[in-house]
């Protein structure tokens, strides 16, 4: 057996046998992906439902407010505006409503005053919620309006947007705020795997002397980075895969809310993953090189765990910049393709969209492929350097 | 047999500017023989292993291990050695067996080869009992017969030890010393590192006495005796030691 695939194969039956490792990076990426959406799915459809709505209204008794409790909103009468914004001063009211005392007919605009603290987002749910059911009440009787003096109705809406869907790819797509969370809930197990372990697995053995042991065998020190960067990067692809699993099983159990997320399908097929998952492991591959250079870098495992803590801000920030790519053309760039977690994220969106396209996979493989060439190049010379590998 | 010529390691520190660990070291050890490496903590014990064992690369001189350059034919002195060191743990998440058989690979030893090799050194070394048990459930008298088990295991011609003894309680280092004189009857070369000076008395045919990174005195046991007039090798140790210090 090559001396590569024997250190592989030791140090991957050894991560196996961390409970960490088992929970952080194996079962944890699934786990947060279907809590996550499900959590969120339930709280989307809690706020945007009518009945969880409570509107606080000055003239209780006006049609207006008989209106708001015919579309479920939960009314509060209070006597005054004032006792209003005091209840709002005080935080038990979200919106006060005034209503006027004329009937809606005998005026051509009613006006409603609404009363609200701007920095509630609930607030601003709510007054969302009341346009729109106005909105629809404003049209109906204007509509009515219009047929009681023989005018059309259409009248009511003198210009209309009619919208077209025109069908980029596969039909199925997940949902924007999907296509928006999911790249990143995915990506960041590709460092996030490894770093439960990887200060175990140079610099604790640093620590605990049989990293000694080790250099003393007829194994060459390049052979052994490599067998520990390729079972750290086992793991951290386990975790990606786990989170991608995750993703499967939340489409197929489609609990309660979380189906609303994903009325449109998942866009997912096996191309789309093949393509997901050969970009994925350069990218897998450059972040294991660049923990285990840091791990080989670091004293003991106290100085690597902080290395790390330092190193995954910095690989935070363009994971928490997948969220907003697809605000930006640059999502459409080519140029995407060529910076390693976008253009992985990059990748994953189109996936969700159904979009996938040869060339940027391509791209997005050769970039990672490149980096992580010459991570490994880089911590396998560290492993050459005595400086590091023997310092204590 | 190991062998070395004005040996020498120099480390660069950022405060403390050159730092000579080992310097001009000249010594020789033989098959069937234990040399004794005697010295204080931070005398360069350690750091002359690590260069006989290809660890550290020498900064000037020379040195061979079972007749092989340790810079120029590393990979061949590191197949022709083995080491245990008391500080050396083992992998907790793996059991003893596991162990063996981890390191019968990196020896390029597989298959029915390597299963000879580790249950015969598990009926030797008395580890059927706990042989498939998690390294960190072993007591330390354990740990220290399946460290042993993976120092022999290959079979090496020369074996190194630092203070292998360093931390064991009085009847594990008992077995570690019968250990030792046990292959040495086997005609292997012994380079044995310690600061205790009772374990030299019994074990080490021949001794250098080295602080400061450089040899102070060689010879056998009774030469340095007779060398520096004192009736125990400690006496004689703190008189070589401490005479040459005050001559600084």
């Amino acid at each position: 057996m090559h001396p590569i695939i024997h250190i592989y194969l030791k140090e991957l039956r050894d991560m196996f046998r961390d409970k960490r490792v088992r929970a952080n990076a194996l079962f944890m990426p699934a786990m947060i992906i279907i809590m996550t959406f499900t959590l969120l799915g339930f709280v989307i459809e809690a706020v945007n439902k009518p009945s969880n709505q409570t509107i606080h209204v000055v003239n209780g008794d006006s049609s207006f407010a008989k209106a708001l409790e015919k579309g479920d909103v939960k009314i509060v009468k209070v006597d005054s505006v004032e006792e209003g914004k005091k209840l709002i001063e005080a935080g038990k009211a979200t919106v006060v409503l005034d209503f006027p005392m004329q009937p809606p007919n005998r005026v051509p605009q009613v006006k409603i005053q609404a009363y609200f603290d701007p920095k509630e987002e609930k607030a601003k749910v709510s007054l969302g919620l009341l346009q729109k059911l106005y909105g629809e009440v404003s049209k109906k009787s204007l509509k009515e309006m219009l047929a009681s003096k023989g005018l059309p109705q259409e009248a009511s809406d003198p210009i209309v947007v009619v919208e077209h869907e025109v069908v980029v790819g596969k039909k199925e797509s997940a949902g924007a705020f999907l296509i928006s969370m999911l790249p990143y809930l995915i990506i960041i197990w590709a460092f996030f795997g490894g770093m439960s372990i990887v200060s175990d697995l140079v610099a604790g053995e640093k620590e605990k002397l049989t990293l000694e042991t080790l250099l003393i065998s007829p194994v060459k020190r390049s052979q052994i980075a490599i067998g520990k960067f390729l079972a750290l990067s086992t793991i951290s692809m386990s975790s990606c895969t786990s989170a991608i699993l995750g993703v499967f099983i939340m489409s197929k159990l489609k609990m309660g809310a979380t189906s609303k997320l994903m009325e449109g399908g998942l866009g997912f097929g096996l191309p789309e993953l093949l393509a997901v998952i050969g970009t994925l492991i350069p990218l897998v591959c450059f972040l294991a090189a660049l923990m285990i250079a840091i791990s080989a870098y670091a004293k003991n495992m106290r100085e690597a765990q902080s290395h790390l803590g330092l190193a995954s801000f910095v690989v935070m920030m363009p994971m928490m910049m997948t969220q907003f790519i697809g605000y930006s053309d640059f999502a459409k760039s080519m140029a995407i393709n060529a910076i390693p977690i976008l253009n992985s994220a990059s990748i994953i969106r189109a996936a969700l969209q159904g979009k996938t396209e040869l060339v940027p996979v391509l791209i997005s493989i050769l970039a990672n492929g490149l980096l992580a060439a010459i991570m490994l190049t880089l911590a396998t010379r560290m492993f050459q350097r005595e400086k590091i590998l023997v310092r204590s | 047999m190991v062998r070395t010529h004005a040996l020498s390691k120099q480390f660069i520190d950022p405060k403390r500017g050159v730092i000579k660990a080992v310097e001009d070291v000249t010594l020789e050890a033989h098959p069937g023989k234990i040399f004794g490496l005697l010295g204080a903590n931070g005398a360069g014990k350690t750091t002359l292993l690590r260069m006989l064992s290809t660890v550290l690369e020498p900064t000037s001189g020379s040195a061979e291990v079972a007749g092989f350059d340790v810079v120029k034919q590393s990979e061949e002195v590191r197949r022709s050695i083995g080491f245990l060191s008391a500080s050396t743990a083992l992998y907790g998440r793996s059991t003893a067996r596991e162990i063996l058989y981890y390191f019968a690979g990196l020896y390029g030893i597989f298959g029915g080869d390597a299963k000879k090799r580790v249950d015969a050194t598990i009926e030797k070394l008395g580890i059927t009992s706990y042989a498939d048990s998690l390294c960190d459930k072993l007591s330390t008298g354990q740990k220290q017969r399946v460290s042993i088990g993976r120092t022999i295991l290959h079979d090496p011609p020369v074996l190194f030890f630092d203070e292998p003894t360093s931390g064991l309680d009085v009847l594990v280092s008992q077995k570690v010393m019968e250990f030792v004189e046990e292959v040495r009857t086997q005609g292997k070369t012994i380079v044995y590192c310690t600061h205790i000076m009772s374990e030299a008395e019994r074990l080490c045919d021949q001794v250098a006495i080295i602080h400061g990174g450089t040899v102070r005195a060689y010879g056998t046991v009774s030469e340095l005796l007779s060398q520096s007039g004192e009736s125990t090798l400690e006496k004689a140790f703190l008189n070589i030691v401490g005479h040459q210090e005050n001559e600084e």
